[in-house]
């Protein structure tokens, strides 16, 4: 039976798209060149990964891609001519925003610009209030907001009217009115979007919807279209939830795509790392140019829904990533108060680091790794890129001779600085929320993670790392693995209270929706807990029936964790979450074939100033019993480090644990 | 970085590693911060993030701070020295809010924690948060009319809160029962406590892996670090001295904050002479008020980047007058001085430092300070305005500026919580100044109450709206309402159910003169106290633009009255000698009644025009007690006396007097060598207004030191002239028979008319260069 099934993966990343087909158990992949219409890249991986596996595009059962389409769109502000319709007297809600400004101290403070330019900002006499409606929406002033809003020619319009999170009557209204006069235009209505409280993030997250709508349908169509003519399935979409969202309902909501790419990675790191038996991971995928990281806990990826992307707020639940823009292209120097700084600057792909030999001068992290021994003449081993350890020798004793430090010391330094500030953005999303990242494996992917893991390990007090097997690929597998999802909100502050009843009838509203959404999948309910008179929620577990001593045992916890203590305040109950998950199509992966003893080769490498001979050996050849570091492991285009002290062993299910010994 | 190389001794730890552990301890601050803002309860605090973590080394020095508004960065490192005087023991928490002693106005509860380690204390963390409430006459502790410090809530001076360990329940019960709703402000300061105890474990596990000598180490290092960045950029900008004033309003008055910039070399010296004593009200600043602000300031114009730490803040001296507006002294009262003086001080530095860089037109320069409140609730507020524009685009709308950056409250938070509806919240739409770009526009935010309550309201920027740059117009003053009856912005008064608030704030500054493309299009349709405003800006626009709003050229009128200077001479010498005695009459340089005498006659005048035109443009200005108006209003009489005299030769006629007075004739050696009676009492007059006027004059061009000196120069020629020369040409003629008397003469009348020439170049040129920096406004006036 298994045999049957051929599921594809297909990631597009900003260099690299990447495919993953995994037939019967078994994984093939393949990676080509990201081109200028994405859609056409997905079409060359599917079908190079598809001659690899050799079966015919007819046998694939099951198509899942990632995409940047919808994010690039919104940095860009390349998204559709949106209008907004908002309650009478608050038609600027969207670019006063909160207030604040992004950067302190600022000559020119700036706002990023508005998704809904002035003259497309519109507003309707209504008004609901927290205890109903205090002026209703005639037929009259609906009619007439929406001649208004259809003179004006919008491609996307978004509706937004305070309250409508408890009363969206007034919206759907609205809404009904827009579509039947603006036949083929976008409508996203904030009720639907994100029936949450706090109307301008329910209002942004709205706006986004509405803005990349029109762009995302479109690539979806025209993938959807390329795929049936190559025979394959329909292309399901990675959310940035982590889950897989149908097309029709993809090309409807594109909010719900932002962190598509990234969100599948983690996915794919919890897949690899649970075949191992590990549940608590911190992810770390460092790239050229950013780092991601990410913490999951009991196999499940920790979301958020407080994410800003280019300046708009989308309250939506994503994957909590933490971005820093800091990787093996990022540039070294020395700042004006003496100081070794490493990044934001990055060499990028063109010209890249030093050691590229493509005219990059300025030393990178990349050029420190060479330096030091860590990474060979080739990346990767025989076959990989040629480095140019000369070019990077250079670069780097230009530093050293500002810095007045010998080279082993400059480049040492440059990879202590990289690393502090891989520290700092792993301390964000563990310590600063509350968890210990002692108690967490540390999942090392990218083509840089591999190199650095063990030294933030070790500055992190974390015992265990784990390199997964397809670490090139990770992001396509999680796609394949990824679990189909759907998410609901519902804020119940104003109108339910603590009535158990009332609360648990919600909850069966949301079930109900579930159930026929998405039959069959597995229903999980989430709170948003807070005591009276805070302003900032915690998610806990709200297990059914809803009881109130179990929410605030369980805030009480939560509240400890995060904060130092607990309050002698009543409790309150702002929303309800449900996410609805059904498990994803591929089985687990078979263990990669070990690829036996071979010929070890030697290289010098410094740790801690010392130079040492390592042995370099190839991912392959390291076995259950381990190997003792110092030593180099090569595989594809990364390249692990085992600095002494640690202990590298290969595992049942592929992957490369390094263990302090 | 070779400065440390050379301090480091041996086995002492390395610059990347103090470098890691620098960074660990920024985390350290910004974990206390996160966990402050997550867990507190005042919105002020939850909401508006309006609080900041930081922490120092054992003898009290910043090494690390987390900063979420301006205002708390330099005022932090008194509240710990105000602790270090109280001697605090390992583990003790003091608690403050005092602002003689280290804070910075009531609302901020400033907590300072002894770190512990081994029975040591290894270093200070510091909390600070703008609580709902802390007592005092009005909800909210932000009354819009206190005098005393006593009014605005209970003052705390630094104590012990946790004596060893131990929380000191009597005190804190004690100083709660004093406020409103005392159970949600003990729950905020468990929050800080919490931040408190943050920091203690994280910075002894940081020792724990570090060790004591490397974390002491880098805790040296980070602000020597700062130091050394801060004097880099420093050194960058231009030495010089630039000054500037600005206005904060006081009913119908206005408070004058004064400031001098002095950058030299790496250092900068800011001073506040001639800054308004202290007042009545509240608008008061204590020292660390100011140096907040002025800190602000010169990060704007530095670098940004820089860790704020004692090293960042070592380069820049700021000083004030005791007993002023920027340093009051107890008991004054200072709720509006931490939120109001404090945007204006940072307003005040940067105007100053725009002489040096580019700088944006200036923004909304107020907080809009709202607060709502009865013995149920407190509802605070600040409202964003306009931000200036800048030299390359249009200033963003509706945003925080200055030295706060707080959140608003959500509308429907706000309506769950509080007995408030919100009937309006947008931008106040035209309200930015025009000009090549435009100032952001300000916000309208109306409210009305479903219950009886107190307001209280704290907002400036009512009379002078925020000024434009490089001949860009002026953002729009804000305004404020209570049922649609403008009230004044700063209030503290009942309010009925059904009652209504509208808050309009301050549009930006435009920058550049506009051009006929950057005229602001017409306003949206008129809502009601809007169409005068609208009617105004659109009014001032195109003259602005047709004109360039600035009066005629200076170098034009300079090229104009010297070429009739000389054509003055040139025709004096032609016709000296010409056989018509009429002809020699009407242009002789000596003679009333005639050509040149009625053109230096309506020269005088044209300068006396020119320096009254400057007083209408210097209208808001003050120097030091005296309108900037006054002064020129003095020089533009004293023209006027001129034209006078010389129109109707009356220093001629007292001549004639004074023989009266002699009985006859004076001889010269009665005269005392001089050969005019009235040149004594001339001299004694011109010295009696020109010593006095002088210091004024000196004031008023502040910044704008080459029109001082021109003016000067052009005094000297023309007493030179009036008195030196003419004084020998009279010896002369008594004393050497066949003098040349022609020459000497041509030489004293042509330099008198230069010299009023220079002078009416001066007051041109320098009403032209003030027009730039207010905006065009009067430019229009004028073009008229």
């Amino acid at each position: 039976m298994a045999e049957a099934r051929a599921v594809l993966g297909v990631d597009v990343g900003g260099t690299f798209t990447d495919a993953v087909l995994s037939v019967g158990g078994r994984f093939h992949r393949a990676k080509v060149p990201t081109a200028a219409d994405q859609s056409q890249s997905v079409m060359a991986a599917a079908e190079q990964v598809i001659a690899a596996a050799g079966i015919e595009a007819a046998a694939v059962t099951y198509f899942a891609h990632g995409m940047t389409t919808a994010t690039n769109a919104l940095l860009e502000r390349k998204g559709a001519r949106t209008a907004s319709l908002a309650t009478s007297g608050f038609g600027d809600l969207l670019e006063i925003g909160r207030q604040d400004r992004p950067r302190l101290y600022d000559a020119c403070p700036r706002k990023p610009p508005s998704l809904v330019p002035r003259e497309l900002r519109f507003t309707v006499r209504e008004r609901v209030g927290a205890g109903g409606v205090i002026e209703e929406l005639t037929a009259a002033e609906a009619e007439r907001v929406a001649a208004e809003v259809a003179a004006a020619a919008p491609a996307a319009v978004a509706v937004c009217l305070l309250f409508s999170f408890l009363q969206p009557e007034h919206e759907r209204r609205l809404g009904e009115e827009l579509r039947r006069r603006l036949p083929g235009v976008h409508v996203s209505l904030s009720s639907e979007v994100l029936p949450q409280f706090r109307e301008y993030e329910r209002f942004s997250t709205t706006a986004v919807d509405a803005y990349l709508t029109p762009v995302v349908a479109r690539y979806l169509e025209a993938l959807a279209e390329k795929a049936e003519a190559a025979g394959l399935p329909a292309p399901a979409i990675m959310q940035s939830s982590g889950g897989v969202l149908p097309l029709e309902k993809a090309a409807a909501s594109a909010a719900l795509l932002l962190l598509s790419g990234p969100a599948a990675g983690v996915v794919g790191a919890i897949h690899a790392a649970s075949a191992s038996g590990a549940g608590d991971l911190i992810t770390f995928d460092m790239g050229g140019t950013s780092t991601d990281v990410s913490l999951v806990r009991g196999g499940e990826v920790s979301t958020t829904t407080g994410v800003n992307i280019g300046g708009c707020p989308v309250a939506l639940p994503m994957v909590d990533i933490h971005t820093i823009g800091a990787g093996g292209g990022s540039i070294a120097w020395v700042d004006a108060g003496g100081a070794l700084r490493v990044g934001p600057t990055s060499a990028g792909a063109e010209p890249g680091p030093a050691c590229y030999g493509r005219g990059g001068e300025e030393p990178t992290v990349t050029d420190a790794d060479i330096c030091l021994g860590y990474l060979g003449e080739q990346l990767g081993g025989d076959g990989g890129m040629a480095l140019d350890k000369v070019a990077a020798e250079t670069a780097i004793d230009r530093l050293a001779a500002a810095l007045d430090l010998s080279r082993d010391d400059t480049a040492l330094g440059i990879r202590r600085v990289a690393n502090a500030n891989m520290v700092k953005a792993i301390k964000v999303i563990s310590v600063e929320r509350g968890h210990d990242p002692r108690e967490f494996t540390l999942v090392a992917f990218g083509g840089a993670g591999p190199m650095h893991a063990a030294e933030l390990a070790q500055e992190l007090e974390i015992r265990r790392v784990l390199v997964p097997g397809s670490s090139g690929v990770l992001s396509a597998l999680g796609m394949v693995v990824g679990d189909q999802r759907r998410d609901w909100v519902r804020t119940v502050l104003a109108d339910c209270g603590w009535d158990e009843g009332l609360l648990e009838e919600v909850c069966e509203q949301m079930a109900a929706r579930a159930h026929r959404e998405l039959p069959g999948a597995e229903l999980r309910f989430t709170a948003d807990v807070r005591y009276q008179g805070q302003s900032h929620e915690l998610g806990v577990e709200l297990e059914r029936p809803v009881k109130r001593e179990q929410v605030e045992a369980a805030l009480a916890a939560a509240h400890e964790q995060a904060y130092g203590f607990r309050m002698q305040s009543p409790p309150e109950l702002v929303n309800i979450r449900l996410a609805a998950v059904r498990p994803g199509e591929a089985p687990a992966p078979a263990a990669e074939p070990a690829a036996g003893e071979e010929a070890a080769e030697r290289r010098l490498a410094c740790f801690d100033g010392e130079w040492l001979d390592i042995e370099v050996r190839r991912r392959g050849s390291i076995g259950a019993d381990g190997v003792t570091g110092p030593l180099g492991i090569e595989e594809g285009e990364a390249t692990t480090v085992v600095p002494p002290g640690w202990k590298a062993r290969g595992d049942a299910a592929g992957n490369l644990w390094l263990e302090r010994s | 970085m070779s400065a440390s190389r050379a301090k480091r001794g041996r086995g002492a730890p390395d610059p990347v590693t103090i470098q890691v552990i620098a960074s660990a301890l920024r985390s350290i601050c910004e974990e206390m911060g996160a966990a402050l803002v997550r867990a507190s309860y005042s919105a002020n605090i939850k909401e508006r993030r309006d609080c900041s973590t930081a922490l120092f080394d054992s003898r009290g020095r910043l090494v690390a701070q987390a900063e979420h508004i301006p205002v708390h960065l330099g005022a932090m490192p008194d509240a710990v020295a105000a602790v270090l005087a109280e001697d605090p023991a390992p583990g003790d928490v003091f608690i403050l809010n005092d602002p003689f002693r280290g804070g910075t106005h009531l609302p901020d509860i400033t907590l300072v924690s002894a770190i512990e380690r081994e029975g040591e204390v290894i270093a200070f963390a510091a909390s600070r948060a703008h609580h709902a409430d802390v007592g005092g006459r009005e909800p909210g502790s932000m009354p819009a009319d206190s005098t005393t410090l006593e009014e605005e809530g209970v003052v705390i001076p630094p104590t012990r809160l946790v004596a060893a360990g131990e929380l000191e329940e009597d005190f804190l019960r004690d100083i709660l029962s004093r406020m409103r709703r005392p159970q949600e402000r003990r729950g905020d300061l468990e929050a800080q406590l919490g931040a408190a105890t943050i920091a203690a474990r994280r910075l002894n596990q940081l020792v724990d892996r570090k060790g004591m000598e490397a974390v002491s180490a880098a805790m040296a290092e980070a602000p020597a670090y700062s130091e050394r960045r801060m004097h880099a950029a420093i050194a960058s900008l231009p030495d010089g001295v630039y000054r500037a004033e600005d206005y904060l309003e006081r009913d119908a008055r206005d408070l004058v904050i004064a400031v001098r910039v002095e950058v030299r070399g790496e250092e900068i010296f800011i001073d506040f002479e001639g800054t308004s004593p202290q007042e009545e009200g509240n608008l008061n600043c204590p020292m660390s008020v100011t140096r907040s602000a002025c800190y602000y300031a010169v990060r704007v114009v530095t670098d940004p980047d820089i860790p704020p730490n004692a090293g960042s803040l070592a380069p820049v001296r700021v000083s004030a007058p005791e007993g002023s507006l920027v340093n009051a002294r107890p008991p004054a009262a200072v709720a509006g001085g931490n939120v109001e003086a404090s945007q204006r001080i940072a307003d005040a530095v940067l105007l100053a430092f725009a002489e040096a860089v580019d700088l944006p037109a200036q923004g909304q320069g107020t907080m809009n300070n709202l607060t709502i409140g009865n013995d149920d609730f407190n509802y605070y507020e600040t409202i964003g305005g306009g931000a200036g524009a800048c030299p390359d685009r249009d200033g963003a709308s509706g945003i925080h500026l200055g030295t706060t950056n707080t959140l608003n409250t959500p509308i429907e938070a706000l309506e769950m919580a509080y007995p408030l509806r919100v009937e309006r919240y947008e931008l106040r739409r035209g309200s930015g100044g025009s000009g090549r770009h435009r100032g952001g526009d300000g916000i309208v935010r109306t409210l009305r109450l479903l219950a009886p309550a107190r307001l209280s309201l704290l907002a400036d920027r009512r009379r002078h709206g925020p000024r434009g740059a490089g001949g860009g117009e002026a953002g729009m003053p804000g305004r404020d309402f209570v049922n649609d009856r403008e009230v004044p912005p700063k209030l503290t008064r009942s309010l009925e159910q059904g009652d209504m608030v509208r808050i309009e704030t301050p549009g930006g500054g435009g920058y550049g003169a506009a051009t006929a493309d950057t005229a602001p299009a017409a306003p949206a349709a008129g809502k009601a106290g809007k169409e005068k405003e609208a009617a105004a800006a659109a009014k001032t626009a195109p003259a602005a633009g047709a004109g360039g709003g600035l009066g005629v050229s200076p170098l034009l009128v300079l090229a104009l009255l010297l070429a009739l200077d000389l054509a003055m001479g040139v025709l004096f010498l032609l016709t000296r000698n010409s056989p018509s005695v009429g002809l020699m009459r009407a242009f002789h340089l000596d003679v009333e009644y005639n050509v040149p005498s009625t053109y230096s006659t309506l020269q005088l005048i044209l300068a006396g025009v020119f320096a009254f035109k400057c007083a209408r443009v210097d209208r808001e200005r003050r120097l030091g007690g005296v309108r900037a108006s006054t002064v020129w209003l003095a020089i533009s009489a004293v023209l006027m006396i001129m034209a006078a005299d010389e129109f109707f030769a009356i220093h001629e006629r007292s001549d004639y007097l004074l023989y009266g007075l002699y009985g006859r004739y004076p001889s010269l050696a009665q005269l005392g060598g001089y050969a005019w009676p009235w040149t004594v009492f001339g001299f004694i007059l011109a010295v009696a207004v020109a010593v006095p006027m002088a210091r004024y004059t000196w004031r008023i061009f502040a910044g704008r030191r080459r029109y001082f000196f021109l003016l000067a120069l052009a005094g000297l020629i023309f007493v030179v002239a009036a008195a030196g020369i003419e004084d020998f040409d009279v010896y002369m003629l008594h004393f050497h028979a066949g003098f040349k008397e022609d020459y000497v003469t041509l030489v004293e009348e042509v330099l008198e008319m230069v010299a009023v020439s220079l002078a009416a170049f001066v007051f041109v040129a320098y009403r032209r260069s003030r027009l730039r920096e207010k905006g065009a406004k009067e430019g229009g006036d004028a073009a008229q």
